[in-house]
């Protein structure tokens, strides 16, 4: 049995430390990044009461990882962004680095735990992991920073806009997992699809640039 | 597969072309307007690219919850953005135009509110009925607010007329989807499902006639 606590102090000690030697854009990457390994540790605990109390309602495992677990995880991952903008009135480039940071530290403590339970002896298994649920958080963590940083220009926009956005970045991580539930060419469509879209959304900024 | 299953299919084809189209086109052109837009017509794509892939996967479509309608809300909540940012550009002198339109203006949230409880009555699903319901409600009201009161200001600045007009139509044919199928009728509800394609290049087009003018 794998305890995601224990792979959590493993990986959060030395970062805490570093918060603490570390000054200005740094500390602010590494602090985030924290969070977001706090916020994938929340939504292991959260992602199980749900698992329970769907599967006692009928609902099956697979329709539990594509219809529910996108939410709780999606919501946890913008706490702390949404928290850091209505206190500290960040700049719009600060908000894009907080929410990568948050959504980095959520794949990297994901992805741990993952291959702790199914093992890293396969250099391809770990490969997949990587380049497909790793990017999509990232993706979805993209999503979050660029539309919050965005609404956040008008202070009265901030709770309908941010509403949005959230909803944007559950559905393409439901679009994920709804793919990589299934079997055959439905699966490696859904290995490809985070890449894809990361392509997108550089060859984008690259173009606004 | 069943002929109506294939006609609501190629129907979601045409609509996903379509908000992939107007996605696009509002990403490549500038300002806030279009950068809403790409969003809201991003959302709504993702909800319709998800109904079709578990129609596909799982050989039938969502029911009870499911994340698609999430990403409509989120569409929604786009399109009240849109409505508050216009809003909060208007000058103290533009605003107190608007104070005689907003009793007329709740006629719109009004409607709303009667279409849903026909179709919870007939339909059931309390939470499901209220997720859709409140921000349709909301995006009516601005909606009918904006285009009224937009219109009695001629000359303090261009009324977006026919974008609000385009958006009050989307949330009309957006509760007669929900009204007919709640009535069993898969020509009525394949045919105002059509409709919606129409209402999103419609409010494309005019944004895009709002922001040359």
């Amino acid at each position: 049995m794998i305890y995601l606590e224990n792979i959590f102090v493993c990986l959060a000690a030395p970062l805490l430390i570093a918060v603490f030697l570390l000054e200005g854009e740094a500390r602010r990457f590494i602090g985030f990044f924290l969070l977001g390994l706090t916020a994938c540790l929340l939504a292991g605990y959260c992602n199980g009461y749900i698992e329970q109390a769907a599967v006692s309602g009928g609902l099956d495992y697979t329709q539990f990882v594509v219809q529910f677990a996108p939410v709780c995880e999606e919501i946890l991952k913008a706490l702390p962004v949404l928290f850091y903008m209505a206190v500290f009135e960040p700049k719009r480039r600060s908000i894009v680095s907080s929410a990568l940071a948050v959504g980095l530290g959520f794949a990297t403590l994901e992805n741990v735990n993952h291959i702790a339970n199914y093992g890293a002896v396969e250099l391809p298994f770990a490969l997949v992991r990587g380049f497909s649920a790793g990017i999509m958080h990232a993706i979805c963590a993209a999503i979050l920073g660029y539309g919050l940083a965005f609404v956040y220009q008008r202070k009265w926009l901030a709770l309908t806009g941010s509403f949005a956005v959230i909803c944007a970045a559950t559905t393409f991580h439901a679009t994920y997992n709804l793919l990589v539930s299934a079997q055959g060419v439905w699966r490696g469509l859904g290995y490809i699809l985070p890449a894809v879209a990361a392509a997108a959304i550089m060859t984008e900024l690259r173009i606004h640039k | 597969m069943k002929m109506t299953e294939t006609i609501h299919l190629i129907n979601q084809f045409i609509q996903i072309a379509c908000l992939s189209a107007v996605a696009i086109l509002s990403v490549r052109r500038s300002g806030w307007l279009f950068r809403l837009l790409a969003g809201a017509f991003s959302c709504y794509l993702l909800g319709d690219v998800f109904y079709m892939l578990h129609m596909w996967i799982y050989g039938q479509f969502p029911s009870g919850f499911s994340v698609a309608y999430l990403s409509y809300i989120g569409t929604y909540f786009f399109l009240i953005t849109i409505d508050l940012w216009l809003a909060g550009e208007w000058t103290n002198e533009q605003k107190k135009t608007m104070r005689p339109y907003r009793r007329i203006s709740m006629a719109a949230p009004t409607v709303v509110v009667v279409l849903h409880l026909i179709y919870y009555i007939r339909d059931g699903g309390f939470f499901i009925n209220l997720l859709f319901c409140v921000p349709l409600s909301l995006l009516a009201y601005y909606s009918l607010l904006i285009l009224l009161s937009g219109g009695a200001q001629s000359g303090l600045g261009a009324p977006p007329w026919w974008y609000h007009g385009a958006v009050l139509l989307f949330v009309l044919v957006e509760n007669m989807m929900f009204l007919s199928s709640s009535f069993g009728s898969d020509t009525v509800y394949t045919a105002f499902d059509f409709l919606m394609s129409g209402a999103i290049l419609l409010m494309y087009w005019a944004a895009a006639k709002e922001a040359t003018a």
